[in-house]
């Protein structure tokens, strides 16, 4: 008896746990997962209402969610948000694309991480740049604040993707004008002192000469003796500094699908 | 007393000068033209002994030394007294401007031996002043209409020329550099070499000029002379031009034509040396043996001109043209020249780093 109903409670929370996760999966669970509870349920309602925006602006073609945990169960930040987004079923289209934000207020980390399209929309650069404004708005408290910030960069980034072709990336990155400007003011003094002590030159034409080579007799050289003798060589190596050349990188999940993103501290 | 020539017109008695059109001698006042020969020899079988004796007779005695490094002739049309610096070979006579040419200045070991005739004449050298002056945007706009030109004159500049031969052994120290790629490191491969070379080369006539008189920048800047002109000396060539014998000996202008000698071999045996991205030289080991030295006169056309107060000088070579000479800069131009291209450089780069 007492067997009995142990196994009904089990076999009720077995299929509990599977209808949830059928129902998650079709409506592609929440997307706002306050599991740390950072949110108000009106602040939580507006993102939510926020990113449902998005996504019907792009036409399902990118999910976006936003988790919140207080532990991530030993699992690295990246792990488990490439976890939380294949096993939650997040993700449209045959790729799963989206992207996820993981808070985990345990350890202060944030981390991003893209799936499908969502890789090549958010570059490395595109992520580091959406997690150092959300990191700011963590590091202040102002939660809602930064989950706005990180919906309306999404939004900023797959637009660009979706009307360019091209991501945000490196190429974007806005210029450093002071410096641009020391550095053509450098190659404007060079190309000034080349051309005033060019023209310069031509007025001072009464200059000795450095040689004798117009009076060397044609021919009279003579090579009696000419050695090229090899000495040692040496090898040096110099490990090559990755270039940042911008692009999406990426890795495997637990699950098997390819996942991009990346993530820092708060 | 030194003995002084002057070449006259068998025809007419006149002057006659070396005419540089024609290399012939040409009587400016009744267009007849002679033969270098022929007039060398008509003034040979026609100098009569003594003729002059009587205006040579010096009316006043100087003082011991007053007279150094002076010379006074007595022109043979005109009678004038004609003093002259102890180099001067020939010139013109100051009171009837007759070319005149100090024979006894080429006496004996001091003769010349080769010449290279004038090819340019002075209006030549005028046009070629104007010509030097176009185009030069940092020269100041009224230069070439304010400057006058002061003095003109065709100088036979004495030179002795070096024949030369060097020989070398000169060392370096060679690295040739190969760089690949394998993985993340970058490898760089230094193979050092050690490069002998040793062997001759040979130099004829490198030239030094043997006039203080001449600036060292003015006579080098406008080599080199064509020696397929070159002639044998004689003392009607000069007629109609300045010339001045040498006042620096062949030994002491040795230095000088050793020194260029030197270079060029380096950078002859330098050139034998290819294939590597590094070539120091170690040691260098050159023995000059001269050879003949010649004594020569090269045409030069000298030219002063002053503007503002200030003398400026050109040099042009009498034989191929060339002219050189330092100009004064317009300072403002300079600096707006500086400006204009400093600006628009760095619009330019700054607009193109901003674009892409």
């Amino acid at each position: 008896m007492k067997i009995k109903k142990l196994f009904s409670v089990f076999l009720s929370v077995i299929i509990c746990a599977a209808l949830t996760s059928v129902t998650a999966f079709a409506e592609n669970a929440d997307k706002v997962a306050d599991n740390a509870d950072l949110l108000s349920d009106s602040e939580e309602k507006r993102l939510e209402s926020d990113i449902m925006d998005i996504i019907e602006k792009y036409n399902y073609g990118y999910d976006i969610v936003v988790v919140t945990v207080n532990s991530t169960q030993g699992k690295s930040p990246e792990a488990f948000a490439d976890d939380y987004y294949d096993y939650n079923g997040y993700g449209y289209d045959s790729e799963g694309s989206g992207l996820l934000l993981l808070v985990d207020m345990g350890n202060r980390k944030w981390h991003i991480s893209t799936k499908g399209k969502g890789i090549r929309a958010f570059t490395d650069y595109g992520i580091d740049c959406i997690g150092e404004t959300v990191a700011d708005g963590l590091g202040s408290g102002d939660y809602c604040g930064a989950f706005s910030d990180f919906i309306s960069l999404s939004d900023k980034y797959i637009n660009k993707y979706e009307t360019d072709g091209k991501p945000y990336d490196i190429g974007d990155k806005p210029k450093n004008y002071a410096v641009i400007f020391l550095i053509s003011a450098g190659i404007g003094l060079i190309a000034a002192f080349i051309v005033c002590f060019a023209m310069k030159s031509q007025l001072k034409t009464a200059v000795r000469q450095v040689n004798a080579r117009s009076y060397i007799s044609k021919g009279s050289m003579n090579i009696k003796y000419a050695r090229d003798i090899f000495l040692y060589r040496n090898v040096t190596a110099a490990k090559i500094e990755s270039s940042d050349g911008g692009g999406s990188s990426t890795h495997t999940s637990s699950s098997g699908s390819t996942h991009g993103g990346g993530g820092g501290s708060f | 007393m030194a003995a002084l020539t002057e070449y006259k017109c068998p025809c007419c008695g006149g002057a006659i000068e070396f005419n540089s059109n024609t290399q012939n001698m040409k009587c400016p006042y009744c267009d007849t033209e002679f033969e270098i020969e022929a007039i060398k020899e008509y003034c040979e079988a026609s100098n009569d002994v003594g003729d002059d004796l009587s205006w040579n007779t010096p009316d006043s005695e100087w003082s011991a030394g007053e007279q150094d490094g002076m010379k006074i002739y007595t022109c043979k049309s005109c009678g004038g007294q004609i003093v002259a610096d102890e180099n001067t070979a020939a010139s013109a006579c100051p009171y009837c401007d007759n070319p005149i040419v100090m024979t006894g200045q080429f006496d004996g070991g001091l003769k010349p031996d080769l010449i290279i005739p004038f090819k340019i004449d002075k209006n030549g050298a005028k046009s070629a002043l104007e010509k030097y002056l176009k185009g030069k945007f940092l020269l100041p706009k009224s230069f070439s209409n304010e400057n006058r030109i002061e003095e003109i004159k065709g100088v036979y500049v004495p030179f002795w020329l070096y024949d030369c031969d060097a020989d070398a052994y000169i060392r370096y120290r060679a690295t040739k550099v190969r760089t690949w790629k394998a993985g993340d490191y970058l490898y760089t491969e230094t193979s050092h070499f050690l490069i002998v070379r040793n062997g001759g080369i040979s130099f004829e006539k490198v030239p030094v000029d043997g006039s203080t008189k001449m600036p060292d920048e003015l006579s080098e800047a406008i080599e080199p002379y064509n020696y397929g002109d070159c002639t044998k000396f004689e003392t009607a060539y000069l007629a109609g031009y300045m010339a001045d014998k040498y006042d620096v000996d062949a030994e002491a202008s040795e230095k000088r034509a050793n020194e260029r000698i030197r270079k060029s071999t380096q950078e002859e045996f330098r050139n034998t040396v290819i294939g590597y991205d590094t070539v120091i030289p170690e040691a260098a080991n050159i023995r000059l043996k001269s050879g003949k030295i010649r004594y020569a006169l090269m045409p030069v056309w000298m030219l002063n001109t002053k503007y503002k107060g200030e003398m400026y000088s050109f040099s042009m070579n009498g034989q191929t043209g060339k002219f050189v000479g330092n100009l004064p800069t317009d300072k403002g131009k300079f600096w707006g020249l500086f400006a204009g291209v400093f600006a628009g450089v760095t619009a330019l780069a700054f607009a193109v780093q901003a674009l892409l």
